[in-house]
């Protein structure tokens, strides 16, 4: 796909979907796996993270192209903070439970590696327009995740479904802890190769994780690399 | 004397009993990452336990001043904040200077820095009321518990990567998010927490 051509529905569809960020690139994975435990957290971190998704990715086309990156890279985390801190100071005023129930992940949200890799990866190489798009792109591929696991360890582990009890369901607390959340999100990340490989196998390739800024950075850092170069003789099972 | 058992203590708590990483998530796409390059493993881990320790000092030092400790928690985490900007700034200019680092050298810095696991420490020592041995202790056994969570990472990816009894979809990264769930649900035994009500 090129890109410079790419409409908002071809990057929500291989940004958001074929690429995932959580599944597929593995970035952003400590409020997914520790604070999403109910649909309203998710969706109050959804919310937040949305916003200063956009928002950095945004400024960063817009006036950090020149910056040197390790100044750059802490922009990003005051961008963030001007979204999260007014919704802390609001949450702590106004909403207390939720303030609570979010715990130290709605302050560690200005510290979400996605932003950085986003506007790294994406936004200061591009166009303000397909910054934005890109933003909206993983803002959906992330939240739909996050949105999933509240949803599924809500019902599972608290037994309730926004707030209202579910009879016969529920009791498996462990899926409230972050293994639990590792757990869905192997599960979910296994589903979604299990249709990529069925509906997308030209695009399988393309979901292969990499974990680097720039990819002429560091060719070695891909799991792919890693398990033809350095797993190879270790490989027992 | 007291303060370095205190620290000791909370450096042996926070890499064994309740490893960060894993009990709490915090720095774990980091630590992922490190597992797929265990080359760099030790020293983006040397400057985790830089950032964080450094960090926790700090904050827990200006903790004790009555203006700051009567905050509410929203200002808290903004001090805090304030305080990591700061040290990495001086850092970033320090090394600048003193070490003339390549751009990666700096972007690993940076990486480092604005991570998840660094800015929790504070934030926990504030809510455990931690003293100021423990305070330090905990900023220096979550960069260990950092290194050691991608070692086990690296080397349980290394056994069950090319390992055909797994089926294709949870081939690759399935398979590890699945391990590290492994891998964390072992350390939340240790605390003694139960998987079922």
């Amino acid at each position: 796909m090129n890109r410079q051509k790419a409409s908002l529905k071809d990057m929500i569809y291989l940004d958001g979907f074929i690429k995932n960020p959580v599944l597929v690139q593995v970035v952003g994975i400590c409020p997914v796996a520790a604070a999403a435990t109910s649909v309203i957290n998710a969706l109050a971190l959804s919310l937040i993270f949305s916003i200063s998704l956009i928002l950095c990715e945004t400024v960063a086309s817009l006036i950090l192209k020149k910056v040197p990156r390790w100044v750059r890279m802490a922009i990003y985390s005051v961008i963030n903070l001007l979204v999260v801190f007014p919704t802390m100071f609001l949450l702590e005023k106004f909403s207390l439970s939720l303030f609570s129930s979010l715990g130290i992940y709605l302050p560690l949200m200005a510290f979400n590696s996605l932003n950085c890799v986003r506007c790294e990866k994406f936004a200061v190489k591009n166009s303000v327009k397909l910054s934005f798009f890109d933003s909206i792109a993983c803002s959906v591929g992330y939240c739909s995740v996050l949105i999933a696991i509240g949803l599924i360890r809500e019902i599972f582990g608290n037994g309730t479904f926004l707030g209202a009890d579910i009879p016969f369901i529920g009791g498996m607390n462990g899926l409230l802890m972050p293994f639990g959340g590792l757990f869905i999100i192997g599960i979910l990340a296994a589903f979604h190769k299990s249709r990529v490989i069925k509906n997308h196998p030209d695009k399988l390739k393309e979901t292969e994780t990499k974990f680097v800024l720039d990819e002429s950075d560091d060719k070695e850092a891909t799991f792919t690399y890693a398990l033809k170069h350095r797993f190879k003789k270790n490989s027992t099972l | 004397m007291q303060w370095f058992f205190d620290m000791l203590a909370a450096a042996f708590y926070a890499v064994i009993v309740q490893n960060l990483v894993f009990s709490g998530g915090y720095g774990l796409t980091e630590a992922v990452r490190m597992a797929s390059k265990p080359k760099k493993l030790f020293s983006t881990a040397g400057m985790i336990i830089y950032f964080s320790t450094v960090t926790a000092v700090i904050c827990r030092i200006l903790d004790f001043l009555p203006i700051i400790e009567k905050q509410n928690q929203s200002v808290h985490f903004l001090i805090f904040f304030a305080v990591l900007i700061i040290i990495y700034f001086i850092t970033g200019i320090l090394s600048l200077i003193i070490l003339k680092p390549n751009k990666r050298f700096m972007t690993k810095l940076a990486m480092c820095a604005m991570n998840t696991l660094v800015m929790a420490i504070p934030l926990i020592n504030r809510r455990s009321v931690s003293t100021f041995g423990e305070s330090i202790g905990t900023g220096f056994g979550s960069g260990i518990a950092f290194i050691v969570a991608s070692i086990l990472i690296s080397v349980g990816f290394s056994k069950i990567a090319h390992s055909k009894k797994i089926p294709e979809p949870f081939r690759g990264t399935p398979a590890m998010f699945i391990y590290v769930a492994v891998l964390s649900m072992a350390v939340t035994g240790i605390t003694g927490s139960g998987v079922f009500a």
